[in-house]
């Protein structure tokens, strides 16, 4: 029990996400696309639009903006110092995501910020899909 | 049309807080008990049971000696006190019951029920994607749509205030309620902040407590020991797809369907309203759902709840029990208790005056509406 409480949330192993985790560690954000072009995540075995069990796992462009986002002050998992940021971001291609935002202090986030994937190895086993600002052409 | 109309008959409620000795199904017994002696009503006039949160049906009409007719269980999600109301009405409307109890036991505080963390189950299951980057709680999904609210109109801290201020101030005039010590603005602003934006004084209460109402004809409601108060209308709207994430619309579109489909059956507009009970797991989703429903623009609730309208004495007393933030966190179920409470004239200090028509909305991934009247349709 001590052990857990210290130990950082990681992704769960082996559920239907996993080939998205594995993507993580490949520098890619692999989401599923049915043949009938929606993407989808978290994943289902069928599409939430036509039903269609036909898909794929495909990379995405890894891009996205910020929906939206809030600031943890009260600590629900030992291991996650507060306060810390979630942002919810939406990728190009439809799907949203919860994640990080890195490289802004807490109080510059802005709704709206165009955001890219940063790769972020927590552990030999777990990468996570975090995000950084876009650079902008000076 | 010649509907039916279907009346609550009775209501029961059980003292709230920390209950300790008391598991879930001996509050919801405990407040089915006092229902039915509200009601006139015995054990065995009962054919139907909708049980809400306590783990097991068969369980509880064990304990209860009870052999309904018709019975069901539903999970412990503030969105289905609205359900089961809804179905006891269709299973009374359509005569497939006679007398349907409806019983919510909640032992969540003394249990020590968590809203976030690793045992979070919030949403649409899957939660766990989430938490290694520290995302949990239905208070950081409300959190998130917060921010969004204030940054497309405005919304301000100050505005949320007035919705726990005024809600406290409630609590103050209700005997039963938990949190009675009148707060300010400077309280509010000062509390700790939980999940920015959101301070502790947006956040409900974690409460013991239960809850039951007993629902039947209008015929025979008129032969029992109290006025009938009519469910004039009620409907439900879900907002499902990809909901994992925070909706766009803020629920609107799904709260405004289920509004007018009720007002609908009910005959009745949101200027017959004396009062509304709207449910309060946090104080923004009061604001959404005044926009939903139509009391104020999209947008604009900030400002409307500002204007002081929602206060005892005002244009829409809304919680006038305090509410989950102030009252108990019994998942909806108080709050249409408290409207019942309000049309038959038994609130004291905190009564509205002339009370006719209430108006309950939920906001949430099954948006709902019920009209309740002292006047059958």
């Amino acid at each position: 029990m001590s052990a857990a409480a210290t130990t950082r949330p990681l992704p769960p192993a082996g559920g239907p996400e996993q080939t998205f985790w594995d993507g993580l560690r490949a520098g890619e954000v692999r989401v599923q696309r049915c043949a009938c072009g929606h993407h989808r995540f978290p994943a289902s075995r069928y599409c939430p639009v036509c039903h269609s069990a036909d898909f794929v796992w495909a990379a995405v462009e890894p891009d996205g903006v910020i929906e939206s986002f809030c600031v943890f002050h009260k600590q629900y998992f030992p291991a996650l110092e507060v306060p810390y940021a979630v942002v919810q971001v939406r990728l190009h291609c439809g799907v949203r995501m919860f994640s990080n935002l890195l490289g802004v202090p807490l109080d510059r986030i802005r709704i709206g910020m165009k955001v890219t994937a940063v790769f972020e190895t927590v552990t030999d086993g777990a990468t996570l899909l975090k995000f950084r600002p876009e650079e902008h052409a000076a | 049309m010649g509907q039916n109309s279907v009346a609550v008959a009775g209501v029961g409620t059980t003292s709230y807080g920390r209950l300790p000795g008391y598991d879930a199904y001996d509050l919801g017994l405990w407040a089915l008990t006092e229902a039915l002696a509200d009601a006139g009503l015995d054990f065995g006039d009962l054919d139907g049971v909708i049980v809400n949160r306590m783990p097991d049906y068969q369980r509880f009409c064990e304990i209860a000696g009870i052999d309904p007719q018709f019975v069901t269980i539903t999970p412990g999600h503030g969105r289905f006190a609205a359900i089961c109301i809804d179905m006891a009405r269709a299973l009374v409307q359509s005569k497939r019951c006679r007398t349907v109890a409806l019983v919510y036991g909640n032992d969540g505080r003394s249990a020590g029920a968590a809203y976030g963390g690793a045992d979070d189950s919030y949403g649409s299951g899957g939660s766990a994607l989430w938490f290694p980057y520290g995302m949990t709680s239905p208070g950081a999904f409300h959190a998130l749509m917060t921010q969004r609210h204030m940054h497309m109109f405005g919304t301000t801290p100050e505005q949320l205030a007035q919705v726990s201020i005024t809600f406290r101030d409630h609590a103050g005039r209700n005997p039963n309620a938990v949190m009675r010590s009148p707060i300010d603005l400077d309280a509010y602003l000062g509390a700790r902040m939980i999940c920015e934006p959101l301070r502790l004084l947006d956040y409900c209460l974690i409460t013991d407590g239960g809850v039951a109402l007993i629902i039947t004809s209008q015929e025979h409601a008129r032969d029992l020991a109290r006025p009938p108060v009519y469910i004039r209308g009620s409907a439900l709207q879900t907002s499902f797809t990809d909901s994992t994430f925070p909706p766009d619309d803020f629920w609107h579109a799904a709260l405004q369907s289920a509004t007018e489909r009720s007002m609908a059956m009910a005959g009745l507009g949101r200027d017959d309203m004396s009062a509304l009970m709207i449910y309060d797991n946090f104080t923004p989703t009061v604001l959404f759902s005044l926009e939903g429903a139509g009391y104020c623009a999209p947008g604009e609730s900030g400002p409307f709840v500002a204007e002081g309208h929602l206060g005892l004495g005002h244009r829409y007393p809304t919680n006038t029990s305090g509410g989950h933030l102030s009252e108990s966190y019994m998942q909806g179920w108080a709050l249409n208790v408290e409207a019942v409470r309000q049309l038959r004239g038994d609130c004291g200090a905190r009564q509205v005056a002339g009370a006719t028509n209430i108006h309950y909305l939920a906001a949430s991934p099954v948006c709902s509406s019920i009209v309740y009247s002292r006047l059958p349709s």
